[in-house]
């Protein structure tokens, strides 16, 4: 067996904080299974009322996108030689969400494609415990590019499309003609809320979509300190760079286009995905706002929000130890200032309370300790290296060294001669010398 | 502040649009070496952009001596690996005389930062582009920059790259071609695309 | 003085390469593109067609073959921080007249690839395949090891270039095979999403083929163990005059 190596011993001492913190952290979480459970619930709800709008043809869409993941996940599992795991909902969710982006008028074998490439990427990566970037949005965001027609037009309001044969006549949504010629939407807030505008199946049902949120932020099955963060940030950002007037308008357009509420609510907070600290999933929902916000503005394409949550997934893997970072030097920081740049009678309060050494008259020199007797860790003897002095040091100290040889001598001279003088109070009480010494000393 | 504005443009544009790995593949295996440690992003990252920007500096000048003859596409590829030659050469003779240690930490990888793809790829883009001066240098920095970006993506993704989960056939290069390719794909919606339905 | 000359390291390696076992390790064990992986850049982003893909497989088979053997005649005395200008200088000078004959063949395909023809230059097999591999060899061996890096890469290029020109446009070398066609898969992703999984699909089969083979010889090599084993044992018997040992006794 091989010993670890004295840097990976260092490296497991400088990780064990974070790891203690992230331990911690997935202690407090629920279960993915149960987080997938309620997902899936909610989109039961969202696919139940969409039904309803656009008739039998999303069921369909649906059960296709789930049946080729749950297929494509058992062939993954039995190439893999892993037991395929029944109780897995993920695959069941990945299905759902990515149907629920697509329009009710796709056609069947671009469902079949996106779903198989979305469980193929998750068991590429190593299966549900290793994958770094959200399946479903993989799978959408390459529909998206390799077949924008028939993925970026959506039938319209109150259209029924048929089960297999014709789709009716398709539109661009909202979003589309507002990157084409810059104008909003005409619609009324309950038109907004009721989801009465063209979009893909499960995305403009903004009511069920808020409700659903909530219910599922109650439940912590969605992140509520990253989905909170995200939207403040989209919010803010959007309100304060955007051309069109009234600005609410445009910010409320923003959230209700793009796939932005549906990305918060089912895909940004897939549990693998996520940060597992708070401070970590704040940092996430800032970063994928702030992403957002400058795709919107500079690329002017349509399902934004799925392409900048792709960069987030691989960006959230350093976000734990980046907020962990922050606060450990912010408290180091701190500690610095109140010790070094309190007040006299400040840090003589804290000493008498014990919270630093005790102070004399004179304040005490702080001397770092240092443990003569502690074995050094690799059982090597290390050379300290000596400060080499900068090269004026070294000459500055040679000039003054041979300044002080010069004085020298005159020095001495003018010693002698200051001694030589009679001292007065000698010449009255006597320098304690006899005659005879003193003629000695005066020879 | 034009000039401060042209340069902030076309940093900006080499390092999510032209960006060095996810856009144009360039420096790949570099990348690829460059992301085991976190020494070697930085070194590499300075190395890649200390001799881009001086080099743009001077193919900037020759770009314009030489721009207007027709077979300058033929031999541009001689004279840039010159420029980058004498700018090599001359920057590790000065770090050999006056920084001995730095140089016998740096000999055996710094060929690597120097004679790869980014380097000279960022000099015919900037040639194919063709601004000022600023932008040039500007596009310069935005490639290494965007390099940066890239390997930093790889280092703090290497732990789960390098799992025993992934099936071992795709351990190691297979999976990071398929981890660039997603971010290729995200970093592709910034360049727009023409989806027809617009 | 003669032990500090003893102590001396040595200066110069010694290559393994073996003819019958090494010869192919271009081709299929260390294929630069979807085994090592050192060199991308072209396979990724320009070789979107079949034309493309033939096109820069003749451009880098010329270049990093005559440079190869162009830099294998300069003295290895000088330091390798500044072998490694003079094999791109030699690389730039050979890109010359490859360029130029590429292009009375292939005029528009050499305009369409554009940047990545002279980048070339730098591929890997030039700056460090060279160091650790062909320049151990002797010069034949060099020469043979070489065609057959270039070998491999040159086939993986044409057959992406093939494959994506298929899925892209429905085509393959300018003729109409289908309507179906995915468009972007022209883009940067589609050839790094390609290229790693044709890589792993690669290393599957020749890991799956490399294991039947260590099987099927430790078959063959424990069976004739076995016989060894049997011959010797009855010899030892007729020798020693005691009755020969039961099968069943054989472990």
């Amino acid at each position: 067996m091989n010993r670890p190596t004295n840097e990976e011993l260092l490296k497991k001492i400088e990780d064990a904080p974070l790891l203690m913190a992230k331990e911690a952290a997935s202690k407090k979480l629920r279960k993915a299974r149960s987080i997938y459970g309620d997902q899936i619930l909610f989109m039961l709800a969202i696919t139940v009322i969409a039904t309803c709008f656009s008739g039998w043809r999303v069921v369909a869409v649906c059960a296709c996108s789930v049946l080729c993941c749950i297929l494509t996940d058992m062939t993954g599992c039995f190439l893999s030689k892993k037991e395929y795991g029944v109780k897995d909902l993920s695959t069941i969710a990945y299905g759902m969400a990515l149907a629920l982006m697509l329009p009710a008028s796709v056609e069947y074998y671009i469902v079949v494609i996106g779903a198989v490439l979305a469980i193929t990427v998750k068991h590429i990566f190593g299966g549900k415990d290793n994958y770094i970037f959200n399946p479903a949005a993989v799978a959408i965001a390459f529909l998206i590019i390799c077949y924008p027609t028939q993925v970026l037009m959506y039938p319209q309001f109150g259209a029924h499309p048929e089960l297999f044969g014709d789709t009716g006549t398709l539109v661009s949504s909202i979003e589309s003609s507002f990157i084409k010629n810059g104008a909003m939407p005409s619609l009324s807030p309950l038109e907004i809320l009721m989801g009465q505008f063209a979009g893909p199946i499960g995305t403009t049902h903004i009511l069920v979509l808020i409700v659903s949120a909530v219910c599922l932020i109650c439940r912590r099955s969605v992140s509520l300190s990253a989905t909170v963060s995200g939207m403040a940030v989209i919010g803010v950002l959007s309100y304060l760079t955007t051309d069109v007037q009234p600005a609410i308008d445009s910010t409320v357009f923003r959230f209700i286009s793009g796939f932005v509420l549906f990305g918060f609510i089912f895909l940004a907070s897939d549990p693998q995905t996520l940060p597992l600290t708070n401070g970590g999933r704040v940092l996430y929902g800032i970063a994928l706002g702030t992403i957002t916000v400058i795709f919107r503005n500079t690329a002017n394409i349509e399902g934004v929000f799925v392409f900048s949550l792709l960069i987030v997934n691989a960006l959230s893997l350093y976000l734990d130890k980046l907020w962990f970072m922050i606060v450990t030097k912010t408290k180091q920081l701190i500690r610095y200032l109140r010790l070094n740049l309190g007040s006299f009678e400040r840090m003589s309060k804290d000493a008498k309370q014990g919270k630093t050494p005790a102070l004399t008259d004179t304040q005490e020199i702080m001397i770092e300790p240092v443990n003569y007797n502690m074995p050094p860790i690799d059982n090597k003897v290390t050379k300290v290296k000596r400060h080499k002095k900068p090269i004026y040091e070294s000459i500055s100290d040679k000039i003054s060294d041979a300044v002080k040889k010069r004085k020298k001598p005159s020095a001495q001279i003018a010693d002698n001669a200051d001694n030589s003088e009679i001292n007065p109070k000698e010449a009255q009480d006597g320098s304690g010398k006899t005659d005879e010494a003193a003629e000695d000393t005066q020879k | 502040m034009d000039k401060l504005l042209l340069f902030i443009n076309a940093a900006m544009l080499a390092m999510f649009v032209e960006n060095a790995i996810f856009s144009r593949a360039l420096g790949t295996s570099v990348a690829f070496y460059a992301s085991r440690k976190k020494e070697s992003i930085f070194g590499l990252g300075v190395g890649i952009t200390y001799v881009i920007v001086i080099s743009s500096c001077i193919t900037y000048f020759i770009d314009g001596w030489l721009a207007e003859w027709q077979y300058f596409y033929v031999v541009m590829p001689l004279i840039y690996t010159v420029v980058v030659s004498i700018v090599y050469t001359g920057s590790l003779l000065i770090i050999w005389r006056f920084m001995p240690k730095i140089f016998r930490n740096i000999k055996k990888y710094v060929h690597l930062s120097v004679f790869n793809a980014a380097v000279l790829g960022a000099l015919f883009l900037n040639t194919t582009y063709h601004g000022d001066f600023f932008s040039y240098m500007g596009f310069g920095v935005g490639i290494a920059a965007g390099f940066f970006i890239a390997v930093f993506f790889l280092h703090i993704a290497n732990d789960r790259l390098n799992s025993p989960l992934i099936p071992e056939a795709f351990r190691g290069m297979p999976i990071m071609m398929v981890f660039i390719g997603i971010m290729s794909l995200a970093f592709y919606a910034l360049t727009g695309y023409n989806t027809g339905a617009i | 003085m003669a032990q500090a000359k003893q102590m001396k390291p040595l200066k110069t390696r010694k290559s393994n390469f073996k003819f019958t076992r090494d010869l192919f390790d271009g081709l299929a064990k260390q294929n630069v593109v979807l085994m090592t992986g050192i060199v991308n850049a072209p396979v990724i982003i320009a070789a979107t067609t079949f034309k493309k893909g033939v096109v820069i497989a003749i451009a880098f088979a010329l270049i990093s073959f005559l440079t190869i053997v162009t830099c294998s005649f300069i003295p290895k005395k000088i330091v390798y921080t500044l072998r490694v200008i003079i094999y791109a200088v030699v690389g730039s000078v050979y890109y010359i007249p490859t360029v130029l004959l590429l292009e009375q063949m292939f005029p528009l395909t050499v305009e369409l690839i554009g940047i990545y023809m002279p980048l070339i230059i730098t591929n890997a097999l030039i700056f460090s395949k060279t160091e650790s591999r062909f320049y151990l060899e002797n010069r034949l061996k060099m020469i043979v090891d070489v065609l057959f890096f270039i070998a491999g890469f040159s086939v993986i290029c044409v057959l992406t270039g093939g494959f994506r020109e298929v899925i892209c446009f429905g085509t393959l070398a300018g003729i109409k095979l289908f309507d179906f066609s995915i468009a972007a898969f022209e883009s940067p992703f589609g050839g790094f999403i390609l290229v790693g999984i044709m890589a792993g699909t690669f290393r599957a089969l020749y890991n799956y083929l490399r294991n039947r083979r260590i099987k099927q010889n430790a078959a063959q090599h424990n069976a004739e163990a076995v016989k060894v084993y049997r011959k010797a044992s009855s010899q030892n018997k007729k020798d020693a005059g005691t009755p020969a040992l039961q099968s069943g006794n054989e472990k």
